[in-house]
């Protein structure tokens, strides 16, 4: 990177500094979260439970991630969740012999890993497309195709969930390693390489000026319609990704994979600073969000709140938690 | 109509329907109205005629209610003006046609005319607003059918109907802030007849122009502003261009060729210097075609008014126009089509844009982000971007341009104007262009501020930038070793050394030089 030891030495403390931005104004409430988890019930601080969370927060976090990327662009992507589940129904179904529902098209699980992230970024793009080239709203554009593309997961699947997924697909969902679920350990890492790439590279530093002032990145010089299609192609690669992680996870592929996720995924990017209107927020500030939200349910889980109320609860401390960061001043960009 | 509220009827005889003596209004340090007197008389079109910076929009937000002045006095139909805060009073007394469209385009015209003062019943009968609209339009004489959606109204015909609204409205004194700038020739000859019949029913037209040629066709009585003060009263049959051309312009400039001495000051460029913009550009509303040979080292000024092509024109030039014909040799290369910003920025094509706040700076970013912005791919080694060459060159930016900031990583946001600007101006210079397009560098800059940034561009002058200059300001304009005047999409005038009265008069749409083209 550089040919200067100290640049070298300082690099890695910049990328503490950036994981340290204002946006973890909302560490106090995590800290709540957890005592109050741990007072509850003692079972909170257990291995076996924080694995649970870690492994969730991965999978809703790598979702949350590629849509921060969409958001500090200055645009919307709502469709995300029906990639979350369509993307690794693709893969699989191709892969599938005619025995189970599927068409045996590929041979090898790696093609069909390929088919997974290549349905992601061919989503995405489509969205780009609506978005971008023909100015729709991106609202109401991407509302449209989270409706089709969920639909076209039940069409295919006729409402029935996929099984005996080959073993190459459900690895990273559910496998170990140093002592932590590999999608955990797939989530850091893209919350580091997407850390430094906002902040330091300058396709990162173009996304934020696109957000902030489009106008004003036009002036620059910036091809503000090149990076707008990129973010659209990178978070549809995310949320296939996280799919494909759910899904090994839960070792098959319901019809509604990913369901209702996108809320959960916008939740988390707010309480962790992003701004809807573009320009503000950081990854690392959106991950901090996704960890709250999912200790929360995670509490709610343990303290045996009954499975029906559980969403109204998350909703009613969602408000709870985005007034606490309004008076603590974290949403400053909102 | 809502009952007409009593000091209107008290002072219906009342002879002027304005009356300002010694009107002084501040703004912070600044003085916008400096014991400015104007007697509007019942029943006449005044023309209100000034630079910018003069005091017009100021004494506009004085007689519409939306400021009180600080001292003088100021007599509306007689009898002391009503409190700020009593709109529905100013509205009956005062209406003022901006030169924004003030119409909601979605809705109908009869929508529009009647918009929040529905009357009575609960539930709205279209067929008695449209009739209501109906019989007021044609008793102003406006040949515009009620049901009409304002969006499919040309500029003109949205003209007439918020006059129509404002005189519906109660009020007969309407305000018109530069009504012809966006209107073409003919659209202007209606308006003009209109006004003129309107007023032989009583109207009385505050009428503001940038065009002195209207003035006589339009208005009685004139009032030239100057620094926020009166400087000429007079008939506007009576007065003469020159007369009022000088009003404006000030003793003090009249005469002195702007240029000269910045030609002094600059030696003529050696002969071999290249030519590194030559372009002929050509945009739909313009008659004219844009004519541009450049060499290093060069400035050249477009000067016009709002709606005079100018602007546009440069934009072209920019990349920033996606239509336009003609053809652009940028450092002896012609440039590929479509010519977009990103293109233009890449070869050598830089713009510092007019409006720093809606289309120059990003202002969730900090001073260090927005000077690089055009330039990251310079400051980037490998894959990532080299921060300390990024810093270093941030912070030799801030010591020459001399922004005043506590650190290059505050927000510009939180900047005063001049700063910005010179942000923006470092912004423009990073990617190291060969021409510069400058749109009124120093508009909205305290006065310290605005040298700086002339020093800044004469300086990467020196060292071969080609610059184009856009503005309407004589002051700006000096800068320029020529400048090219633009009136309603034609050029006028290219010349070298004009003086202030001539720059003046020539964007008025008068050339007092007898060397006419």
């Amino acid at each position: 990177m550089t040919h200067n030891p100290i640049a070298g030495a300082v690099a890695p403390k910049r990328v503490l500094s950036d994981l340290l931005q204002p946006e973890w104004a909302i560490l106090p409430v995590l800290v709540v979260v957890m005592i109050v988890g741990a007072a509850l019930n003692s079972s909170f601080l257990s291995y076996d439970n924080f694995y649970g969370v870690v492994q969730q927060a991965s999978e809703l976090g790598i979702l949350t991630m590629g849509l921060t990327v969409v958001l500090i662009a200055g645009k919307f992507d709502l469709s995300l969740e029906s990639t979350f589940g369509l993307a690794p129904m693709v893969g699989v179904y191709c892969l599938l012999d005619a025995g189970g529902s599927g068409l045996n098209l590929a041979g090898s699980p790696f093609l069909a890993l390929i088919a997974i992230f290549l349905t992601g970024a061919v989503i995405g793009a489509f969205n780009g497309i609506l978005v971008v080239y023909l100015k729709f709203n991106a609202f109401i554009a991407t509302l449209a195709t989270l409706i089709l593309l969920r639909g076209i997961s039940l069409g295919l699947t006729r409402g029935e969930t996929l099984s005996d997924l080959p073993p190459l697909l459900t690895y990273p969902g559910e496998a170990t390693a140093l002592g932590a679920p590999v999608s955990f350990l797939v989530a850091v890492g893209l919350l580091i390489i997407l850390t430094v790439f906002m902040s330091r590279h300058r396709i990162g530093r173009m996304l934020y000026a696109v957000g902030g002032n489009p106008q004003a990145a036009r002036v620059a010089g910036i091809p503000v319609e090149r990076i707008l299609m990129g973010v659209f192609v990178v978070a549809g690669v995310l949320a296939a990704l996280a799919g494909l992680l759910q899904a090994g996870r839960i070792a098959s592929i319901p019809s509604s994979l990913g369901q209702n996720l996108i809320f959960n995924a916008f939740a988390a990017a707010v309480l962790g600073g992003v701004s809807l209107n573009g320009g503000r927020g950081t990854i690392a500030g959106a991950c901090g969000g996704v960890l709250l939200l999912v200790l929360i349910q995670d509490v709610l889980v343990l303290s045996q709140v009954p499975a029906y109320w559980i969403n109204a609860t998350t909703g009613g401390i969602i408000l709870v938690a985005l007034f606490i960061s309004k008076i603590s001043g974290a949403d400053k960009a909102n | 109509m809502a009952a007409r509220p009593e000091y209107s009827n008290a002072s219906a005889a009342s002879e002027q329907i304005v009356k300002i003596d010694g009107a002084v209004k501040r703004f912070g340090g600044t003085t916008a109205l400096n014991g400015l007197s104007i007697e509007i008389r019942r029943g006449e079109s005044h023309g209100l005629i000034g630079r910018n910076g003069a005091g017009k929009s100021t004494l506009v937000s004085v007689l519409t209610g939306l400021r009180a002045i600080d001292s003088g006095t100021f007599l509306l139909n007689g009898s002391a003006p009503p409190a700020l805060s009593d709109r529905n009073a100013w509205r009956e007394a005062v209406a003022c046609v901006y030169q924004h469209r003030t119409l909601v385009p979605d809705l109908s015209v009869a929508e529009n005319l009647y918009l929040g003062r529905y009357q009575g019943k609960r539930v709205i009968s279209w067929r008695a607003l449209n009739r209501e609209a109906a019989a007021a339009l044609e008793s102003w004489n406006i040949p515009i059918l009620p049901t009409t959606q304002v969006r499919d109204l040309g500029v003109g015909e949205a003209q007439m109907v918020e006059i129509a609204r404002a005189l519906s409205q109660g009020s007969r004194f309407v305000i018109l802030d530069e009504p012809t700038a966006q209107l073409i020739t003919s659209e202007i000859d209606q308006l003009i007849t209109r006004v003129n019949e309107l007023r032989e029913r009583g109207v009385t037209f505050l009428f503001i122009s940038h065009h002195l040629d209207e003035v006589p066709r339009v208005c009685d009585a004139v009032t030239v502003l100057r620094n926020g003060r009166d400087v000429l009263h007079g008939d506007a049959q009576k007065l003469s261009t020159g007369q009022i051309v000088s009003a404006m312009v000030g003793d003090e400039a009249t005469g002195i060729a702007l240029t000269a001495s910045e030609h002094v000051a600059r030696p003529a460029l050696p002969p071999k210097t290249p030519v590194v913009l030559k372009a002929q550009v050509k945009v739909g509303a313009c008659q004219d075609a844009l004519d541009l040979s450049l060499r290093a080292g060069e400035v050249v000024g477009l000067a016009g008014h709002s709606g005079s092509g100018s602007r546009h024109m440069a934009l072209a030039l920019a990349g920033h126009v996606s239509r336009w014909s003609g053809e652009i040799v940028l450092n002896g290369k012609t440039v590929p089509k479509p010519w977009n910003p990103g293109t233009a920025v890449a070869r050598g094509m830089a713009l510092l844009p007019e409006d720093r706040i809606k289309t120059g700076l990003v202002g969730s970013m900090s001073i260090e982000d927005n000077i690089t912005l055009p330039s990251l791919k310079a400051f980037s080694k490998r894959v990532l971007i080299d921060r300390r060459a990024r810093k270093k060159f941030a912070e030799d930016n801030r010591a020459d341009l001399g922004i005043v900031c506590h650190s290059i990583k505050q927000g510009v946001g939180e900047l005063s104007g001049g700063n910005q600007q010179k942000v923006l101006l470092g912004s423009a210079l990073s990617s190291n262009p060969s021409v510069l397009i400058l749109f009124h560098p120093t508009a909205g800059v305290d006065i310290a501020s605005k040298a700086t940034i002339l020093e800044i561009v004469e300086r990467h002058r020196r060292e071969g930038l080609a610059v184009v200059l856009v503005s309407d300001e004589p002051e700006e304009l000096a800068f320029c070793d020529r400048v090219q005047v633009w009136v309603r999409g034609r050029k006028v005038i290219e010349k070298s050394g004009m003086s202030e009265e001539e720059l003046v008069s020539a964007m008025e749409g008068f050339h007092l030089s007898p060397e006419l083209p």
